[in-house]
């Protein structure tokens, strides 16, 4: 799954930690996402979606190859 | 540490954590100190010995609640990783303690639940340690 995570994260210029503090999640989650190396569960990808005032389509894709 | 730096849990993981290692070393404690006293007939058979035999349990009951709080409670993806450790630990040691009997009949040296148990834990330690820097 992709997703802008580090780019909306980028442009509130807030850091990993912040982002993991904010979703109450570690920052190494916060990383494992933006890396592609885990998929968030869906109350999670929710939650990051509406932190960032976007549908959850818009922060994570689908690709047709996973 | 750097601001973007992995960081493998969570306030809330950390304090569970620190409750956890406190009541893992009260029980191991207290399993040395009961079988100490047993072994060295400390104690008049009866009423207290009992007691002392049964505190361990007591609060290896207390060590697994504390370690299934942690778990529920846990952040995401260190529950995934505590998931993958105890699956891998479990699964190994009991293959490897029902295995084992078979070959010891064609000459592997004896074994006792200890060593399994032993396997176990480093099995599970190992895992958790694997699971953390796959997804650092």
């Amino acid at each position: 799954m992709k997703n802008r995570l580090k780019v909306l994260r980028a442009e509130r210029d807030w850091t990993q930690a912040d982002l993991a503090l904010r979703l109450d999640v570690s920052r190494q989650t916060v990383n494992a996402i933006e890396t592609g190396k885990y998929d968030p569960s869906l109350p999670l990808a929710f939650k990051i979606a509406r932190l960032f005032g976007q549908r959850i389509e818009d922060v994570f894709t689908y690709r047709d190859d996973e | 540490m750097p601001p973007d730096a992995p960081e493998s849990t969570t306030r809330r993981d950390r304090r569970n954590i620190r409750r956890n290692t406190w009541l893992l070393v009260v029980w191991v404690a207290s399993m040395v100190a009961a079988k100490q006293s047993l072994r060295r007939d400390l104690l008049t058979p009866g009423g207290v010995a009992w007691l002392v035999a049964i505190l361990p349990l007591v609060l290896g009951a207390l060590v697994v609640w504390s370690y299934v709080r942690f778990v529920r409670e846990a952040d995401e993806l260190q529950r995934a990783i505590q998931l993958n450790a105890l699956a891998v630990s479990f699964g190994v040691t009991v293959v490897a303690s029902l295995a084992y009997p078979a070959l010891q009949l064609v000459g592997a040296p004896a074994s006792g639940a200890t060593v399994f148990t032993a396997l176990g834990v480093l099995l599970y330690l190992g895992g958790v340690s694997l699971g953390t820097w796959r997804y650092r």
